[in-house]
């Protein structure tokens, strides 16, 4: 009897920001109170609505917003209620809301905004992560992977390490926590275990994007000929 | 006096004993299941080796006879918990933690099921260490003979009443099981398969060595899973030996051999009434009843002694 996984999790390598798929997050705060209507997109196309109610007297610090069940409300893996009660959530305005995906391909954007006609009325985006967000990256496929803010242009590198069998189950280590600041992205060389998550703590306007840039498949693997985003040298190279 | 006394020797009654013992067969299966695991047997055995010896006491002894499992089938289900990845702090709490932590991420995505391994034991051998007896005999009449026949109605038809001596056992035991600690490798080894073949063949290698590692040693694994601290073979000796009160294949094995000697195979039998000529010539045979019947042994042999007439 084999077990169902979604192939995504092991198939999705890269993460992005403005793309969130299984194993990224994004973590806003609304701040102030009030009635907010959110948009579910992928790429440029609005996939579902939601509502959140910023209330002062909410006890809810944080509430869990998944964009695969919004976009598609019969695959989602917490599905269990009503569309009417699914696209609807309330929240400290002092509390955050965590975007993730609970499966599937993903690759959904979200825009909220307080529900008035006011043509000047702030627009969130996850494309463009703002100060005090967190955006969360767990990176399974051991390897190097380059980092970079899209909109600083500051990059880094990431080595995740090959799992090891012990003598006792693994379990990952927490969080290991970067900061994007204007100045680019603090420590900019991390090492994680496999399955460790990595959040950035969004200082400056930010859009994180995460690519394999060298794979490790392991002691005595073959090593992947395929090596994304470097260049063979070459003798006409020098 | 008795009219009739006939008496076999001690080697004799060890041949009809050994006969006895070759006839004797027995199998079971059950099951049990006790939430995170499940567990059946089925056994099929008989008997062999063994000595014997008549004890002045009136009672026959019967030593070392192998329990030989031609069939010994343990099948284990377990139910392979989750293991999940996230759930990590975001935004810690100075006063309470964590404010924000994130959802956590589970394989498999649902609890449900058992996977189930099958342990072939077969081959594994027990031991009646000891059976003490004392013959019994009991006087049959046969259910198939019809309310109207006479005797010789009945020895034609092939149902004549009969005395039966029995080996009525005192007691029997069977020595536990023993399970070599081989068993427990080949044990994990089965989970670890069952395990391997529970992840799709698409996962990459890297991602299957990732899990494997979330898994960690399947021998703790299983431990986790049972709920056990010891050795797992120690386990599946408890197991089958009764130690937990679940299964009691032993007690059955013993009651079973009780059985068999004391109430459904007679170590000899007598024809009642006893024929003394064969019929011949037109005639009819000449047959004697036979009554007050009994048996007894002492070091050297056995002793059937019994009165003739009604």
């Amino acid at each position: 009897m084999e077990i169902t996984l979604d192939r995504n999790l092991f198939m999705q390598i890269g993460l992005d920001s403005g793309a969130l798929t299984m194993l990224g997050t994004v973590v806003h705060s609304l701040r102030e109170a009030g009635e907010y209507r959110g948009i579910v997109r992928r790429s440029a196309n609005p996939e579902a609505a939601f509502y959140i109610s910023a209330d002062k007297n909410s006890p809810v610090a944080q509430v869990n917003i998944d964009l695969a069940t919004l976009a598609n409300p019969s695959a989602g893996s917490q599905a269990c209620c009503g569309v009417a009660e699914k696209n609807r959530f309330v929240v400290n305005p002092k509390g955050y809301i965590l975007f993730h995906v609970s499966g599937g391909e993903g690759g959904y954007s979200v825009h909220v905004r307080k529900a008035e006609e006011a043509a000047d009325t702030k627009i969130y985006d996850t494309r463009e992560l703002q100060e005090g967000d967190v955006f969360t990256a767990t990176l399974l496929r051991p390897g190097t992977y380059s980092v970079s803010n899209l909109l600083t242009k500051s990059k880094g590198e990431i080595t995740v390490s090959y799992p090891k069998r012990g003598d006792t189950a693994y379990r990952p280590p927490s969080p290991h926590v970067v900061e994007c600041t204007a100045h680019g992205i603090e420590s900019n060389r991390v090492e994680l275990k496999p399955g460790q998550a990595l959040n950035f703590h969004i200082k400056t306007p930010s859009r994180i994007k995460i690519e394999l840039i060298r794979p490790d498949d392991g002691p005595g693997q073959p090593r992947d000929a395929s090596v994304r985003g470097r260049k063979k040298p070459s003798l006409s190279d020098s | 006096m008795s009219h009739i006394t006939i008496a076999a020797s001690a080697n004799a009654f060890e041949q009809l004993f050994k006969a006895l013992r070759d006839r004797f067969h027995f199998s079971k299966h059950d099951s049990g299941d006790f939430g995170p695991f499940s567990a059946s047997y089925e056994i099929e055995l008989h008997l062999e080796g063994g000595s014997i010896q008549l004890n002045n006491d009136n009672t026959v002894e019967v030593t070392d006879v192998d329990v030989v499992f031609t069939k010994l089938k343990l099948t284990v289900c377990l139910e392979i918990p989750q293991f999940c990845i996230g759930g990590g702090c975001v935004i810690p709490d100075p006063w309470n933690g964590c404010l924000v932590s994130l959802p956590r991420i589970c394989i498999p995505p649902v609890i449900g099921g058992k996977h189930c391994v099958d342990l072939d034991l077969k081959g594994l051998v027990s031991e009646i260490s000891d059976i003490k007896a004392k013959l019994v005999p009991h006087y049959f009449v046969d259910p198939a003979r019809l309310p109207g026949w006479s005797d010789l109605d009945a020895e034609f038809n092939g149902h004549p009443n009969k005395w039966r001596i029995f080996v009525d056992p005192v007691w029997v035991h069977v020595d536990p099981v023993d399970i070599p600690a081989t068993v427990g490798n080949l044990f994990e080894n089965l989970v670890k398969k069952a395990i391997d073949d529970m992840i799709p063949s698409w996962v990459p290698n890297w991602a299957k060595d990732w899990l494997w590692s979330l898994i960690g040693p399947v021998a703790d694994l299983i431990k986790r899973i049972i709920g056990i601290v010891g050795e797992i073979h120690e386990w599946i000796a408890d197991l089958l030996n009764n130690k937990f009160h679940i299964f009691d294949p032993l007690g059955l094995i013993e009651t079973a051999v009780a059985d068999y000697f004391a109430s459904r195979n007679p170590i000899y039998e007598l024809e009642d009434p006893y024929p003394i000529l064969e019929s011949s010539g037109g005639l009819i045979p000449v047959k004697i009843p036979i009554r007050d019947l009994a048996a007894e042994v002492n070091s050297k042999e056995m002793i059937v002694s019994a009165n003739a007439g009604t």
